[in-house]
């Protein structure tokens, strides 16, 4: 949460958790993962939310799992060897993102972090709360936890009006 | 018939028990009015009475149940049984019977219970009321009571069973359908028996009823009359009564008492309390006292169980006086009513059972007649039979019974027609199957022959073919000019054989010429010129044999030569094909190798996964350990670069294992390829082998036709060499005819009358050789023409040779062919047997049905 609510203009070193869904590079804060598994079979909930596909048993505890190629672009990814259960942990709340692949931690200063297009912003927007770029390869967007939650919780309310 | 639902056992049981409580409490209410119609009871008895009768109507009615649920057991348990879906033959016929009994039955027993207990009653109003009651009009009420209740309680009966059993019996229908075996079940009642119960018990009931009462009831006014009369009497007697006496004031009253109409006896009581007299006057004491205590002066007593009527009147000092009179006395003026009785009672039995015979007569003699037809048609006589006249419902059944007879002999003869046209086309059928039959039989044998002998034609097709395929190789091996030869050695023969006469001839015309040899003249030059050249031309036909017999002898060579090169061929085939077997082992051997090996790179592979998987394992426990050190911040940065270090390496395992799984799957792809390769040149050694076997296997022919040839050469050859010989002595001879054609030509110069005969040999001579020089032409052009011939009997042979192949294979097809249509027709007469047999069975069904119609008479 600190990328929301401690974001200040100071630099200061900001570790991220990096991953790819649907051949895109996304990350999100490291002090919101828990820790990185290989993918677990999902048991479908009930009646649950459109976005949530199911739990897994992760050490005891059961944890909601979203896909996250299917929360950012309506595809659901395929799981292959690389496919990797991101589990963040936001205020104890537990949530297993699924992606094509978790690739390493980017130490980066806030300084260097690009703002997303006034635009997209105004329009709403707030999904992808900011992009590193990298040399010689794509850039790195930052994912809003929250925002991926405030869509979730849409998608209970309305669950055929995301596709 | 509609199908209805049938009563359950247990509705039947309670409808039956109801029926039985309901007609067993009537009983006794019938009884009760005609006692109180017909005889006069004190309320006391009356009590007494009824008590009686309830008691034998619980016992008459508890009876009847019992007696109707026993009876009724079977069909009870059929039903029961039937609801459960599984019931036994012999319990339906038991159910059967029983039901169709128990209407009958249960009339018989309301009847026999009804009657036993009127019976019953009259000895229990005995015991309890006393005998004057039960022999009086009281007793004879009980029982004509008991009688009626009992005959309409058997009627009751009688029509409620019919109708609770109407349901069940007609479901017997469909549960017993033969109509005989139900007929032998049901117990037959006469009609008429029937009738005549019927009306005879109503008419002896209603009149019995009607007299009795007509009877009492006059005797009851009479009684009236006489108990009036007695009043009047003695009333006149009491006020006639002075103190003197009351037997002074009776004799003046009555005077003489044989002048009364009855006889009376007057007496004076003391008190109603005296106890002397008859235990009739006692009673009628009691009563008096009773009627006194209750405050009447004056009274009648004419109870029915007393023989006396009995008036009073109380006199004023508390005495009683009383007048009676005896009953038979007072009906022994009246007339008796037994007799009477007696007569209207029978004739009117009698009328009513006359009446009965009639009317049921008349119906029994219809319905038995039409028994009788019916029966006669169900003998299958449908002719027409008694026509009643009868003009009731009887009647009317028997005409439509007629019409029923008629249209059913009219189907009857239509069904024989039927019968009778379906009998001669089942016949037609059956002739047309077996000709059918025949006929396929036939075409089968006839096919079978026509296969063998295509089977056998073919096969001397075959040999044919095989011996042209061995003339066109002999034609071809031995060549054109043994043909030649044939010819050649023949015409020769021929030429000697004209040559020997002609020298004949010459020799003797020499004889002659040796005669006149000095008048030869010098014309004998031309003849030794002649001569010469005929030599001269054998010469040159002798030579020609001799080339003949060179190339023969070349021939034979040349065929030896290629029978060694063809054994040769044959050793170096079969080296060959040695050669190849040790390649194919040696490829098998090395197949499985190369197979071995892609098995060992797949281990590789495995292990590689392995590999594979720790290294994926290390780089997720990599990132982890990176995602906790950054997490710890400035304290987890040392632990950070060790995660980082940990990752790459897993990275460089992950990379090195993806070469050698790449290089794994080329080694892979290689030794399929090889093996590929190897199965490739292992077919081609296989069929190499294949092929070389065939080389040796023509070879082998190749060998044994060149023997077969440097036979016939060398046959030719020696045969030639004879005739070469025979030239050669034709030759040596020629010579010596030219010598002495010499000697004549030196010894003739003088000679001539010989000279014509030796001028016209000469000439014959010329012509001779002329026609030798020909032959030898023509056998020069011979050659050339044998060559053609042969060439073309080559031809020839071919073509019978492709034409007899061709005929083969046509005779293959058509014994194929033949083979098919064998099949078919052999299914063909197969049919035609069953639709045969079929036919057969439907004949003898015909037949059958023809006998059915034919019982019927119509």
């Amino acid at each position: 949460m600190k990328l929301e609510t401690d974001y200040t203009p100071e630099p200061i070193e900001v570790s991220l958790a990096c991953f790819t869904a649907r051949r895109r590079s996304y990350a999100v804060d490291v002090s919101l993962v828990r820790e990185v598994v290989r993918s677990h079979e999902v048991t479908p909930l009930p009646s649950a939310p459109d976005l949530i596909e199911g739990v897994v048993e992760l050490r005891g505890a059961l944890v909601p799992v979203l896909d996250l190629g299917r929360v950012l672009t309506g595809d659901r990814s395929e799981v292959t060897n690389q496919s990797r259960l991101v589990v963040l942990d936001c205020d104890g709340l537990l949530m297993g993102l699924c992606v094509d692949a978790a690739t390493d931690v980017l130490s980066v200063k806030s300084s260097i972090f690009e703002d997303v297009p006034d635009l997209a912003t105004q329009a709403g927007y707030n999904v992808v709360c900011a992009v590193v770029r990298r040399e010689s390869e794509p850039p790195v967007m930052v994912l809003s936890v929250k925002a991926i939650m405030q869509k979730i919780y849409r998608s209970a309310v309305e669950p055929s009006g995301e596709n | 018939m509609e199908s209805r639902s049938l009563p359950s056992a247990d509705k039947l049981r309670t409808r039956f028990s109801i029926q039985a409580v309901a007609v067993g409490l009537a009983m006794p209410l019938v009884s009760a009015i005609y006692l109180a119609l017909l005889a006069d009871l004190a309320a006391s008895d009356w009590t007494k009475v009824i008590v009686a009768m309830t008691l034998v109507a619980v016992f008459a009615s508890a009876s009847i149940a019992i007696w109707s649920r026993r009876t009724l057991a079977p069909l009870l348990k059929w039903l029961d049984e039937r609801d459960l879906g599984d019931v036994s033959m012999s319990l339906t016929t038991k159910a059967f019977s029983v039901a169709i009994a128990f209407p009958a039955d249960t009339q018989r027993a309301a009847m026999v219970v009804s009657i036993s207990s009127a019976i019953a009653m009259n000895v229990v109003v005995t015991l309890a009321v006393g005998t004057e009651v039960s022999l009086g009009i009281t007793g004879l009420a009980i029982l004509l009571g008991g009688v009626t209740a009992g005959f309409l309680a058997g009627v009751v009966h009688y029509g409620v069973s019919r109708l609770g059993l109407d349901s069940i019996l007609r479901d017997f229908v469909t549960a017993i359908p033969d109509p005989a075996e139900r007929i032998s079940h049901i117990r037959s009642a006469s009609l008429s028996n029937r009738f005549a119960f019927a009306t005879v018990a109503t008419v002896a009931c209603a009149l019995i009823f009607a007299l009795t009462l007509a009877h009492v009831r006059s005797d009851r006014a009479l009684y009236n009359v006489a108990l009036q009369w007695q009043e009047t009497v003695l009333q006149a007697v009491v006020s006639k009564m002075s103190p003197t006496g009351f037997d002074a004031a009776v004799q003046a009253v009555v005077g003489d008492r044989t002048t009364l109409p009855y006889p009376v006896q007057f007496k004076i009581m003391a008190s109603a309390n005296s106890s002397a007299g008859t235990l009739a006057e006692k009673l009628i004491r009691q009563e008096v006292r009773a009627l006194v205590v209750a405050g009447q002066s004056s009274g009648r007593i004419a109870t029915p169980n007393q023989d006396v009527l009995f008036v009073f009147r109380s006199l004023a000092d508390g005495r009683i006086a009383a007048a009676q009179v005896r009953r038979s006395d007072v009906l022994s003026g009246a007339a008796s009513w037994l007799p009477p009785l007696a007569f209207v009672l029978l004739v009117a039995i009698a009328a009513s059972m006359m009446v009965t015979k009639v009317i049921s007569g008349d119906v029994l003699r219809s319905v038995s007649s039409l028994r009788e037809t019916a029966l006669v048609m169900a003998s299958g006589d449908l002719r027409k039979g008694r026509i009643s006249d009868a003009d009731d419902e009887v009647g009317e059944l028997w005409r439509a019974f007629e019409s029923l007879s008629e249209g059913f002999r009219a189907t009857v003869i239509g069904l024989s027609n039927s019968a009778d046209r379906f009998d001669s086309t089942a016949a037609e059928i059956a002739n047309d199957a077996d000709g059918v039959t025949h006929a396929s039989e036939q075409q089968v044998r006839r096919i079978q022959q026509a296969s063998e002998l295509m089977v056998s034609i073919n096969s001397h097709v075959m040999e044919v073919a095989g011996a042209a395929q061995n003339l066109n190789i002999s034609v071809e091996d031995s060549s054109s000019s043994i043909l030649e030869l044939g010819a050649a050695g023949d015409e020769l023969n021929e030429t000697a054989f004209v040559l020997g006469g002609k020298v004949e001839e010459v020799s003797s015309s020499i004889e002659q010429m040796v005669r006149s040899v000095k008048q030869v003249s010098a014309s004998s030059d031309g003849l030794a010129d002649a001569a010469a050249e005929t030599s001269a031309s054998m010469e040159e036909m002798a030579s020609a044999m001799r080339a003949v017999d060179i190339t023969a002898e070349l021939t034979a060579n040349l065929s030896r030569n290629v029978v060694d090169s063809a054994e040769l061929g044959q050793a170096k085939v079969s080296q060959t094909i040695d050669g190849m077997q040790a390649i194919q082992d040696a490829t098998d051997t090395a197949e499985q190798v190369i197979r071995g090996l892609g098995a060992r790179t797949q281990e590789i592979g495995a292990i590689l996964d392995v590999i594979d998987d720790v290294a994926e394992e290390t780089n997720l426990l990599a990132l982890n350990a990176a995602i906790i050190a950054a997490q710890a911040g400035e304290h987890g940065r040392a632990f950070s670069v060790v995660a980082e270090e940990i990752k790459e390496l897993a990275d460089r395992v992950l990379a090195s294992t993806k070469e050698i799984g790449g290089l794994i799957r080329a080694v892979q792809d290689e030794s399929d390829n090889a093996v590929g390769a190897i199965e490739v040149g292992s077919r081609s050694v296989a069929s190499g082998v294949e092929l070389s076997a065939e080389a040796g296997l023509s070879l082998e022919q190749i060998t044994s036709s060149s023997r077969e040839s440097g036979q016939r050469i060398a046959e030719i050859v020696s045969a030639v060499r004879e005739q070469t010989k025979a030239a050669s002595h034709v030759v040596a001879l020629m010579d010596a005819v030219r010598d002495g054609v010499t000697a004549i030509v030196s010894a003739a110069a003088d000679q001539d009358r010989g000279n014509e005969v030796v001028y016209q040999l000469s000439v014959t001579m010329r012509e001779v050789t002329q026609q030798v020089r020909r032959t030898t032409e023509e056998q020069s052009r011979g050659f050339g023409r044998i060559g053609g011939s042969i060439e073309g009997v080559r031809e020839v042979v071919e073509n019978v040779n492709t034409s007899l192949t061709e005929q083969s294979t046509a005779c293959s097809q058509m014994a194929e062919f033949l083979e098919d249509v064998f099949e078919r027709t052999r299914s063909n007469e197969e049919s035609a047997m069953s639709m045969g047999s079929s036919v057969r069975g439907l004949v003898s069904e015909a037949e059958a049905l023809r006998e059915q119609v034919a019982q019927f008479k119509v």
